[in-house]
């Protein structure tokens, strides 16, 4: 907010400037990133295991480790995944169940990784509208996806938006704090102000229904892309629930898609 | 029942007076000391006896001197920055009261004096008297003299970086500095974000900062004083004084009310930009509407009381388009009464209060969300000041303060969505100091403070809700935490021209800022899980003056060490903290540094050059795997050259060059793949730099006498001359072109600022 603000105030006077720097920085500790995704339904479901890279080298989705994946739930439910492409792994027989407890087991190079998560109950997603937005006077069109939370406090959401199938890397996360028990009129706005929603656009949302732990983990994300680096708060790396010195997060959520074009 | 606590207090005072005696009849010769012309009272006049070099006595704040002589004749010289020397004789046979009058040097002389001086055997360690000729001479930017843009030219204080008025002292945060306006906290003195203060400069009398080793009477926070007085309205004539700058103009008013009795103060201050906004299409729904208005009020009641009335009122309102707008200010009253007990006695009664609010406002279609953090305080100070002898002054007094704090309240279509519980708490000091000539080459000040901070709902709570806020107040106990500040400082004479000085201070903070660039400026006070934070700074001091203080250099080392910092946790997202205390975690501190002064005082050159080597430090658990990283503040090398030539006698130029180390941030180190989403990983907390900051500012200032009473001045000034591009922020982002590459971009504020503004008085 503040930043915005300023960077407004330069440009009125006219004298802020962008600048390209060149920085060189390495990343000699590569970790292993353990991206995983159960949600609510028959499967399969896909683990991706990969290497973080330094910040000017070519993303490697494929790392030379071979991997050992399991995953269960607390009802009794084991799989043991299988190994589709370089560094992507899944399920055979797993159900996601509301109300369940997850684990997961990764073993690579000797060592094992492992995480917990309960999907939380879903939520219906009932419908999506569509609202208009003057943005600094340009029209704008917004996605207001409808639900009704329930009166126990404590919901948690994320959603999902793809634009004429390209997806937004937005992160767009919303809580009960304010609508405790209400029908949701909170729209999807970007941070990023080249993503907008143009008329004859089609619109694909997935309402995922998360918990407290994932939620903290896209706000952090969300942080920084929202600011970059400023002098006030530092950026830091979201809380994982991998056991580990590991990068990533074993995600439980139930999943509901809704689609729309704009027509108006 | 006042005049019972008067003397009951000062039964206390004396009771703790060490008992030094004296044999021989001596009588006090005090008085006041003031500008001919104004009539203000003079801080920091010498009064030099004889033949000695030695200064007997130097005037406070209200320009008081008290001095103790044996019977008999004397010579008895002023002297004074940018006054002409005085000398009366005085025959001591009884108790002497004068007042003097002290004529200010013709402006148009050669003699500019640039920088004021601590008097060599003053045994404060740390503190800089803040020369308003400089804050009036060095280059202005966007036409605004700024005394807060003039002492992070001091050495031991660096800005935060361009569009910021915070600044920090040795290593500390910028919430660690106090700021007082006329004996008031101000809790922001910013506006446009920082562009310039608060502190309209045609209102400042004089100002001090005290870089953490301050007398007992001061206290509250760990870093700094930056104690601001404001100027008294003129006893004898009516004066206007108009000015305009790039974006704001200015104009205020004094005079007597009852000529020599009474007077008034009134400035004004105000931002016309918007009409500047309306010019571009683009910008014509943006509004920036800022205003200070300052007043002052005096009575001399009788030839021993005194009674100032002042008051700051100042906004920021900003609106971004039609649906965003943020708006903050501050307002401050002070009421003090000075009364003479005796001629060696002087009480200063102060009731003060205080506001500082923050508001977002962001609409949407659907519903409007307005975001309020505040904080308010009440005071009430009482202190004395002892001249017992010309040896020994004792200052002692007590203070209470009540601080209510609302840190954030969330409105949705004006019901409350959530709020953090208000929380009231209460400062109680008693302090005490000795400031003593113990030999005529040893000089020592003593200090304590007895603090006592009580909050009144010592849990933080959420309350979340429909407009059904309901604060369980059972379990909500009160706390009381208690803290003894011990300050000494020692100073000792090598010889006429040399002294070494010696101090040590414990500072205790009960308010803690958490600047969030999402929210910004919350002021929270201390719970059950937020302890006080504490600094015990250790310091050394070398200072010499050369050819009859022509030139002075200074050193000065410090080590600082600091309790329950606070810091935000690794991996927990800021977008909406409902639960502050849950993102916050506190920790250990370490501040050290090397500062060096050298100044040329007067003349027709005149300046200073100042650097400062220095590191500050948190240790806290849960960040960066519990290892010591860089504070935000730290600046390793911070270097401010400061130049002033007379060119002739209307034509003053001036220059001022800086540079220092690039602000402490974290750089990503890599990137990783998580739901398709191509992520940073960051590396250790505020381990990288951003590039160094440097920038040389010019600036023309000339004076001209329009009519018998009238007198103009133009400023032109060029910030940043060399049109260096300061990082501001930098920014990492996937390549547009190539998104396995990533792209770093550095903002910078501004290159070129051109500016000019012209003060008219009469």
């Amino acid at each position: 907010m503040k930043f915005k603000i300023v960077f407004f105030i330069s440009i009125i006077f006219s004298f802020g400037c962008l600048k390209v720097l060149n920085i060189n920085i390495t990343n000699p500790n590569a970790k292993i990133v353990i991206d995983a995704v159960i949600t609510d339904g028959a499967g399969p479901f896909y683990v991706n295991i990969s290497r973080a890279t330094s910040i000017n080298e070519t993303m490697a989705y494929s790392p030379k480790d071979s991997a050992r994946i399991y995953i269960g739930d607390n009802l009794g439910q084991r799989d043991t995944l299988i190994k589709v492409k370089e560094g992507v792994y899944q399920t055979r027989t797993l159900r996601g169940i509301t109300g369940r407890t997850y684990f997961i087991e990764v073993h690579i190079d000797n060592n094992i990784y492992t995480a917990s998560n309960k999907m939380p109950s879903k939520i219906n997603f009932d419908k999506i509208d569509i609202d208009s937005l003057s943005i600094n006077g340009l029209g704008v069109y917004t996605i207001i996806p409808r639900f009704t939370d329930p009166p126990t406090k404590g919901n948690f959401y994320r959603f999902v938006q793809k634009i004429n199938d390209s997806l937004d890397n937005s992160y767009y996360l919303l809580n009960d704090n304010l609508n405790n028990g209400l029908e949701n009129n909170t729209p999807l706005i970007s941070i990023n102000s080249a993503i907008r929603v143009k008329r004859n656009d089609s619109v694909r949302v997935e309402m995922q229904c998360i918990n407290k732990e994932e939620y903290a983990y896209f706000s952090t994300l969300s942080q920084q892309t929202n600011f970059g680096i400023n002098a006030n708060t530092a950026p830091s790396n979201p809380k994982t629930n991998f056991n580990g010195n590991v990068l990533g997060f074993f995600s439980c959520h139930s999943s509901e898609y809704k689609s729309i074009r704009i027509l108006k | 029942m006042k005049k019972g606590l008067v003397f009951s207090l000062f039964l206390i005072a004396a009771l703790l007076v060490p008992p030094i005696s004296y044999g021989q009849t001596v009588f006090s010769v005090s008085g006041k000391i003031k500008d001919r012309l104004s009539g203000q009272f003079l801080l920091g006049a010498r009064i030099i006896l004889d033949q000695n070099i030695d200064t007997a006595c130097i005037t406070d704040s209200s320009g008081f001197y008290s001095i103790q002589l044996k019977p008999g004749y004397y010579t008895i010289k002023i002297v004074m920055s940018g006054y002409i020397e005085k000398v009366i004789q005085v025959n001591v046979d009884q108790t002497v009261q004068q007042d003097i009058k002290l004529d200010p040097l013709p402006i148009l002389k050669d003699v500019v004096v640039f920088s004021k001086t601590n008097n060599i055997n003053t045994p404060i360690s740390g503190r800089e008297l803040i020369s308003m000729n400089a804050v009036d001479k060095t280059p202005l930017f966007f036409g605004e003299k700024d005394i807060l843009k003039t002492i992070v030219l001091l050495p031991g204080v660096t800005n935060a970086g361009d569009g910021n008025t915070n600044f920090f002292v040795r290593g500390g945060a910028a919430d660690q500095n106090l700021i007082l306006y006329d004996g008031a906290p101000v809790y922001n003195p910013s506006h446009v974000f920082g562009f310039f203060s608060v502190f309209n400069n045609d209102v400042i009398k004089d100002a001090t900062l005290y870089k953490g080793n301050e007398p007992a009477m001061f206290g509250g926070r760990l870093s700094s004083v930056l104690d601001i007085k404001t100027k008294d309205g003129d006893l004898n004539e009516q004066k206007i004084t108009a000015g305009i700058g790039n974006i704001t103009s200015r104009v205020s008013i004094e005079g007597p009310l009852r000529t020599d009795q009474s007077s008034y103060f009134i400035a004004l201050r105000k931002t016309h930009v918007n009409y500047l906004l309306s010019l571009s299409d683009e910008f014509k729904k943006n509004k920036i509407d800022i205003y200070d208005l300052n007043f002052k009020y005096k009575n001399i009641i009788d030839s021993g009381s005194r009674l100032y009335i002042s008051g700051y009122l100042g906004k920021d309102k900003i609106a971004i388009g039609e649906n965003v707008g943020v708006s903050w200010g501050n307002k401050l009253l002070a009421l003090r009464w000075e009364k003479y007990l005796s001629k060696k006695i002087v009480s200063n009664s102060t009731a003060f209060m205080g506001n500082y609010f923050y508001n977002n406002l962001f609409k949407t279609t659907t519903a409007d969300l307005i975001l309020n953090s505040s904080i308010a305080n009440y005071g009430l100070k009482q202190d004395f000041l002892y001249h017992k002898n010309n040896n020994n002054t004792l200052g002692f007094g007590l203070n209470s303060i009540y601080y209510v704090t609302n840190p954030q309240i969330l409105f949705q279509d004006n019901k409350s969505g959530f709020k953090n519980n208000e929380k009231g708490g209460l400062e109680n000091v008693l302090y005490f100091n000795w400031d003593s000539k113990l030999s005529s080459a040893f000089f020592v000040d003593l200090g304590v403070r007895l603090s006592g901070f009580t909050v009144a709902n010592t849990e933080t709570e959420n309350l979340l809700g429909n407009n059904q806020l309901t604060q369980n107040t059972s379990k909500n106990k009160s706390l009381t935490y208690f803290n003894v500040e011990p300050r000494i400082t020692g100073s000792y004479l090598l010889n006429k021209q040399t002294s070494i000085k010696l101090a040590y201070a414990r500072n205790v903070q009960h308010l803690h800022l958490l600047n969030n660039a999402n929210i910004s400026d919350q002021w929270i006070i201390n719970s059950n899980k937020i302890m006080p934070e504490i600094s015990d700074q250790f310091s050394l001091g070398w200072e010499r003056w050369l050819k009859n203080k022509l030139y002075q250099v200074n050193f000065d080392i410090y080590y600082k060490f600091l309790q329950n910092q606070l810091d935000f946790k690794e991996g927990i997202g800021l977008n909406s903290i409902v639960d502050y205390e849950s993102v916050l975690a506190s920790g250990i501190g370490r501040a050290y540094g090397l500062e060096v002064k050298l100044s040329k005082n007067y003349g027709l050159f005149s300046g200073w050059i100042s650097y400062s080597l220095s590191k500050s430090e948190k240790k806290i658990e849960g960040i960066n795997d519990n290892n010591w990283y860089n504070a935000i503040q730290d600046r390793t090398h911070n270097l401010s050259v400061v130049a002033l030539y007379n060119l002739t006698e209307r034509l003053v130029l001036s220059s001022v060059f800086v540079y220092n180390t690039g602000n402490a941030i974290t750089y990503p180190v890599g990137r990783y793949n998580v739901g398709g989403q191509s992520v940073f990983e960051y590396g250790t907390r505020n381990a990288n730099r951003m590039p160094g900051y440097n920038r040389l500012d010019l600036s023309v200032t000339y004076e001209n006498k329009l009519k018998k009473r009238m007198s103009g001045a133009w400023n032109f000034s060029l910030f940043n001359v060399y049109g260096q591009e300061n990082p501001f922020r930098i920014t990492f982002e996937e390549d547009p072109k190539d998104n396995t590459k990533t792209k770093i971009v550095q903002t910078a504020l501004f290159k070129w600022v051109p500016s000019i503004s012209y003060t008219l008085t009469f």
